[in-house]
């Protein structure tokens, strides 16, 4: 009698034992696709923002100058003894997604805080792009009598937004589109009294690597008023499109040499815009490349590892 | 020419040659120290998928300049560097282990960088590895 009941135990246990639920197998082990290599070798590349980043807990020091226009030939060395404007940088990234910056600009005595996070990176075989936000705060720090009447500080004020998407198409060659929104709290209205304070505008860069540290590097930046006034746009006889160069920015184009070491960045290259901030590309803009209006600009940058 | 202008010609002279003579003096570099690797990281292997060709990318980048393009200790920072950048094309180089490699050019000491930050994926490390096998004479 024992034996048949320690015989129902067992088999009861064993019926139990298999009535319980499989063991859940344990989750596969869900594992990123690795990140692809950078799309661009710095987050500066010639006037424009790049999705870059230096790596965590690195400073950057950044220095953007850009030359007078070659207008003058000879006379002026092409612009490099002309008139120029400068900035002097510093970068520090927090983690992989965030860097925080500020620099200062000797037009317009422009003093700029900025920051860009990254949303998402592209990856081998997986998400496509990368995709970041930049976000540049500057304060102009001219005598107030240049800001006109009813002066308030926050008349200094510019904000630049941009969202960034690169993608890094092989060894050779990335590309990258940024979207922008610009503000200003106040323009001056004193010469066109349409002067408008926001703009979007749209930009392409593209860079072509042709050796394991050099590239050649490509963009065009397409500003677009809000509100802008369609009175001022005159059409000439061939049909192309004359914005009077006292009303509206022109696009900006660049056209340069990148070259990168473990340290440095370097850009040497022509381009339309004098000014360096982006805020002051897009808004105040007043050379057109295709009418010779070009200046050579370059740019340096240097990190440490902290 | 006045007696004092004579001796002052003179002692300017000997001066500049002085300066010339000794002021460029050159240190001679000196052999790399042995560079103790922990068990564990010797035995580490490459994984299996490494693409030597990022490797030789990211060696004209950040190692070119101070080690050479073909890893020959002859790059145009090598002469400046205390302690000489070694030989990569050397059979005793080439016998040290992968994870040997790999745990020097993460770790860094000294003049040489500790590169797991300025190339903070592993893979790109194993890579410049891979690309380090290449050199072998």
């Amino acid at each position: 009698m024992k034996k048949i009941l320690l015989g129902l135990v067992l088999l009861v246990s064993g019926m139990g034992y298999s009535f319980a639920q499989d063991s859940i197998p344990a989750e596969p082990v869900v594992t990123q696709k690795p990140l692809a290599k950078a799309a661009f070798e710095s987050g500066i590349c010639m006037d424009n923002i790049t999705v870059a980043m230096p790596p965590a807990k690195t400073l950057e020091f950044v220095l953007q100058h850009r030359f007078g226009t070659i207008q003058n030939g000879w006379s002026d060395l092409a612009g490099i003894w002309g008139v120029s404007n400068i900035r002097l940088g510093l970068n520090f990234t927090v983690n992989k997604n965030v860097m925080v910056g500020l620099g200062t600009t000797k037009n317009n005595r422009l003093q700029d805080l900025q920051v860009k996070y990254t949303f998402l990176h592209q990856r081998k075989e997986g998400f496509p792009l990368t995709i970041a936000y930049y976000l540049d705060v500057s304060l102009n720090a001219l005598d107030k009598d240049k800001f006109g009447t009813n002066y308030k500080f926050v008349d200094r004020f510019a904000y630049y937004n941009e969202f960034l998407f690169a993608r890094r198409f092989n060894n050779m060659f990335s590309a990258q589109l940024g979207i922008s929104y610009t503000h200003f709290n106040k323009v001056d209205r004193s010469v066109d009294s349409t002067a408008k304070n926001d703009a979007l505008a749209i930009s392409l860069l593209v860079r072509a690597k042709i050796s394991p540290q050099s590239s050649i590097v490509l963009a065009y930046q397409q500003p677009i008023i809000i509100n802008y006034d369609p009175a001022f746009i005159v059409r000439s006889p061939d049909n192309w499109m004359e914005i009077p160069k006292n009303k509206a920015p022109y696009a900006n184009i660049s056209l340069g040499w990148e070259l990168s070491t473990s340290t440095h960045t370097f850009h040497v290259f022509m381009t339309a815009a004098q000014g360096i901030l982006p805020s002051e590309i897009v808004m105040h803009n007043t050379n057109n490349f295709f009418n010779g209006y070009i200046l050579l600009g370059f740019n340096l940058t240097r990190l440490w590892s902290l | 020419m006045k007696t004092s202008q004579k001796i002052a010609t003179i002692l300017v002279t000997v001066i500049i040659a002085v300066v010339f003579l000794f002021g460029n003096a050159v240190h001679a570099q000196a052999k790399a120290k042995p560079w103790p690797v922990p068990d564990k990281d010797k035995a580490m292997k490459a994984p299996a998928k490494v693409d030597a060709a990022t490797g030789k990318d990211l060696w004209a980048k950040h190692c070119k300049s101070c080690h050479g393009s073909k890893g020959l200790g002859d790059g145009p920072k090598a002469a400046s560097l205390k302690t000489a950048a070694g030989d990569f094309s050397s059979a005793t180089f080439q016998a040290f282990t992968d994870g040997e490699l790999f745990y020097r050019t993460s770790k860094g000491r000294d003049e040489m960088p500790a590169y797991e930050k300025k190339i903070p994926e592993a893979n790109d490390r194993w890579a410049l590895v891979a690309f380090m096998r290449t050199m072998k004479k």
